[in-house]
């Protein structure tokens, strides 16, 4: 015990933290749109109100009364993508959240253990979920459950709840190999051994020292895969696998469009597919600039 | 940029005059085949070149027996393969087609004896005999064979046999007058097809040909049929999912005709002068379902509450685009028992009677969950409904479910109220069988609903062969199930169909009874 009070502190990673660099003018630009996106999500639907409530004609286009116009049951689509904004942004924090979880202790292990078998274990078995494509995996769940509600037993999963864990499940692989990676390295450094000669139990070395030190590279990648999740809901409810009317969101609005499109309603379908490139490039942008910060900061 | 420059590969790189002449050439070359073929379409069309008429559906099952099911997706591809003992005429009045005239029905009722046409034969060259119309009734009488004709005759047919290889008795369980129009819509089947799921064979003027498995469907004509020999010599049904695809290859000629055209779409295909599109009232229904033993729809106020505060006109107009009729009952109006004259509900919701009647009820707030099928055009109806409602207080939770989990919540009550899409013109013809089958208290669908009138006014509507009496009892039952709010569609859909103008007019009539009658198509 006397020597753990001897012992220098780990390198955090706060510690380790300089000035910011210079942001690139890409990444402003991803904070722009994220702005944007985030400003519709969030504020869109208080001020539209109701997104289901009939607003005036069937297939206005945008104008004075209705910005971004009319779907075709006369719905006010500004309040419908603001609050599919709302719903696809919670469903990817939700679904990158449920990831992170279940990945981040598996690839801990994982990176711990690196080379033996409990790493061979999980790694194998993430694999395994990684070589099956997202939608296909989404397909086949979908194709036994149905696209309603699902009892599982006593339980009633809502739709929404399954595309969280559909999309969380999908994610899993990845931030489990970001993590694996990062904390293979952090393991190598001389705190880590240090920690262990002195006896510190291996969870304790794992749970709190070594997650705080790999958890900013595992983030900026969450933070990458919020738009492939916006991205990923958005075509799973495109093909009516997600999120199912009347509650909106920016896939299943955009898949109602399609009908339309030929009958010259381009506003239906170009202002909810505008909505969703904001957003996955304003993640990207974003999650890439803080990357480079991050690498910046290490290299200093 | 020098890094980048590295990276391009070796090979010839697309300058930007190259790509002026390229598009340019490309343009001009597109341009130039499609004068072409305009040029040769206002010549007559694929048809006339081919003598084949091709025929765009949304899918191509793979039960190809119209025994299986009364679908009209199944029928459209075998209508021209398979007959019926009787069948409509051009005024839809039901005449012998394989019957060798009317049934001699006994005093009771309960015996009938159809004698059959002779020198009828199937595609392989076997005559029509007793045989297969006793092998047809075997099946569709058979509850294990799963078939939706059963519903049609299972608890009436005791029993099919043959009398002589021409003669065939029909023995019931109790009088079942419409059985004659039963009869004008069940397929004959070669005996040995009656149990096969992927093909099938009848009398008619075309066989079946090749079948690419859920895409396409060949059918050829029939040289030794013994009717009105068609002049097409053949017919491909065409699987293309996609309402836009098939309209784009119907404008290009790639297919004569369509089937479930959007109603949205209908203005954009009237507006090229080689396509028709035909808007026909029959029996496509859109059925409501109540259980009516559970809270909250076993008060028959609620239900009218809920029928009172139903936006009819905004599903006509929103979803349909104004092809529906506004209904006020069970019954559509190609059906017997159609009553043009019953205003119970209004077309826009009646907020105050609605909210009226549930305080009667001791509501003051209704919540509740409609099921529908996963269709585009239901879940709008749906959702056109769910909006009326919230005016009245009346909060719908919209939960929609594929067929199949849907059919089984439907079949064991595991629901509030139910709606979906009924094609009922190859099953129950002008009848309204199957709309007010399930109202009987004695039905295994019938879900809490007793009305002691009804039953006894179902009864002998089954029972009367008089289709002028049978029409009026029906027309009494739609008028008290309207008022018991019981079965309340919003809309009745009509049937949309395209066709080029390049071929012969298809017959509107027989649409009005689901047939899309392409036996007779010829280059027009």
């Amino acid at each position: 015990m006397d020597a753990t009070t001897t012992l220098p502190a780990p390198p955090r990673a706060s510690a380790r933290r300089r000035a910011l660099p210079r942001m690139s003018a890409l990444t402003w630009t991803g904070i722009a749109l994220l702005t944007l996106f985030l400003l519709l999500a969030l504020f869109g639907p208080v001020i539209a109100g109701d997104p289901n409530a009939r607003a005036g004609e069937q297939l206005a286009g945008p104008g004075l009364r209705h910005v971004f116009g009319t779907d075709h049951l006369a719905r006010d689509l500004f309040a419908r993508t603001a609050s599919g904004a709302r719903v696809s942004l919670l469903v990817a924090l939700a679904a990158v959240a449920f990831g992170l979880l279940v990945a981040v202790p598996a690839g801990l292990v994982a990176g711990y253990f690196g080379g033996r078998w409990p790493d061979d274990l999980i790694m194998r078995v993430l694999e395994a979920f990684q070589a099956l494509p997202l939608f296909v995996f989404a397909l086949f769940v979908i194709g036994v459950t149905g696209t309603g509600d699902s009892d599982i037993g006593p339980i009633t999963v809502p739709t929404t709840a399954k595309v969280v864990l559909l999309l969380g499940v999908g994610f899993v692989p990845y931030f489990a190999r970001v993590t694996r990676s990062a904390t293979l390295v952090e393991a190598q450094e001389d705190y880590v051994d240090a920690l262990r000669v002195l006896g510190v139990p291996r969870r304790r070395i794992i749970g709190a020292e070594l997650l705080v030190n790999v958890l900013p590279p595992v983030l900026v990648q969450a933070f990458l895969w919020l738009g492939i999740a916006i991205f990923a809901e958005s075509a799973l409810s495109f093909l009516g696998l997600g999120i199912q009317a009347p509650q909106p969101s920016l896939g299943n609005i955009l898949g109602d469009a399609t009908r339309y499109l030929l009958l010259g309603a381009w506003w239906y379908s170009i202002i909810p597919g505008l909505v969703i490139l904001v957003a996955t490039v304003g993640f990207n942008l974003v999650g890439d600039g803080l990357g480079d910060a991050l690498d910046a900061d290490g290299r200093g | 940029m020098s890094d980048a420059n590295k990276n391009v590969p070796n090979g010839p790189v697309l300058s930007r005059r190259r790509f002026l002449v390229a598009t340019g050439v490309l343009t001009a070359g597109a341009a130039g085949l499609a004068a072409c073929g305009g040029e040769d379409g206002s010549g007559g069309g694929a048809v006339e070149k081919t003598g084949t008429l091709a025929f765009g559906v949304t899918s191509i099952s793979d039960y190809l027996n119209p025994l299986s099911t009364t679908s009209s997706r199944v029928h459209w591809m075998t209508e021209s393969v398979v007959e019926s003992l009787y069948t409509y005429d051009a005024a839809l009045k039901s005449v012998p087609l394989l019957a060798d005239g009317e049934p001699e029905i006994s005093g009771d009722g309960l015996t009938w004896t159809i004698k059959l046409k002779r020198g009828v034969t199937f595609h392989n060259g076997d005559p029509l005999t007793a045989a297969d119309v006793v092998a047809t009734f075997d099946f569709v009488t058979d509850p294990k064979s799963t078939s939706d004709w059963t519903t049609y005759f299972v608890g009436y047919v005791k029993k099919a046999t043959a009398t002589d290889d021409h003669t065939v008795t029909i023995k019931l369980t109790t009088p079942f007058g419409v059985l004659r129009s039963h009869l004008t819509n069940l397929p004959i089947v070669h005996r040995e097809f009656v149990k096969k799921t992927g093909t099938t064979m009848g009398t008619g003027p075309f066989s079946v040909g090749d079948i690419a498995q859920g895409r396409q469907v060949s059918l050829k004509r029939f040289d030794g049929y013994h009717g009105t020999k068609p002049t097409l010599t053949g017919i491909t049904f065409k699987a293309v999912p996609d309402p836009a695809t098939r309209m784009v290859n119907l404008r290009e000629d790639k297919i004569q005709i369509m089937t479930d055209v959007p109603p949205e779409s209908i203005k954009l295909l009237e507006k090229s002068s080689d396509i028709r599109v035909h808007e026909v009232a029959a029996p496509k229904d859109l059925v409501t379902y109540f259980v009516a033993n559970k809270k909250p729809f076993d008060d028959v106020k609620v239900r009218q509450a809920l029928a009172h505060a139903m936006d009819r006109k905004g599903v006509r107009d929103l979803v349909y685009g104004g092809s529906a009729d506004i209904a006020q009952g069970a019954i559509g109006p190609v059906a017997e028992g159609h009553d043009p004259s019953l205003k119970l509900y209004g077309e826009t919701p009646d907020i105050a009677k609605a909210k009226a009647l549930l305080a009667e009820a001791g509501l003051s707030s209704l919540d509740f969950t409609l099921m529908v099928t996963s269709d585009p055009v239901l879940k709008n109806v749906g959702q056109v409904l769910a909006q009326g409602w919230k005016k009245a207080g009346i909060n719908c939770t919209l939960e929609t479910l594929d067929i199949s989990p849907w059919v089984k919540k439907w079949a064991t009550g595991d629901y509030q109220m139910a709606m979906t899409g009924f094609d009922g013109g190859f099953g129950g013809g002008k009848t309204a069988f199957t709309l007010l089958g399930a109202l009987s208290s004695q039905n295994p669908l019938n879900f809490g609903y007793k009305n002691p009138e009804v039953d006894e006014l179902l009864a002998k509507a089954w029972a009367t062969t008089d289709a002028a009496e049978r029409a009026a009892i029906c027309k009494r039952i739609n008028g008290l199930v309207a008022k018991d709010a019981i079965a309340i569609p919003p809309v009745y859909p009509k049937l949309i169909v395209a066709q080029r103008t390049e071929i012969s007019v298809l017959d509107e009539k027989q649409m009005s009874v689901s047939r899309i009658d392409v036996a007779p198509v010829r280059a027009a």
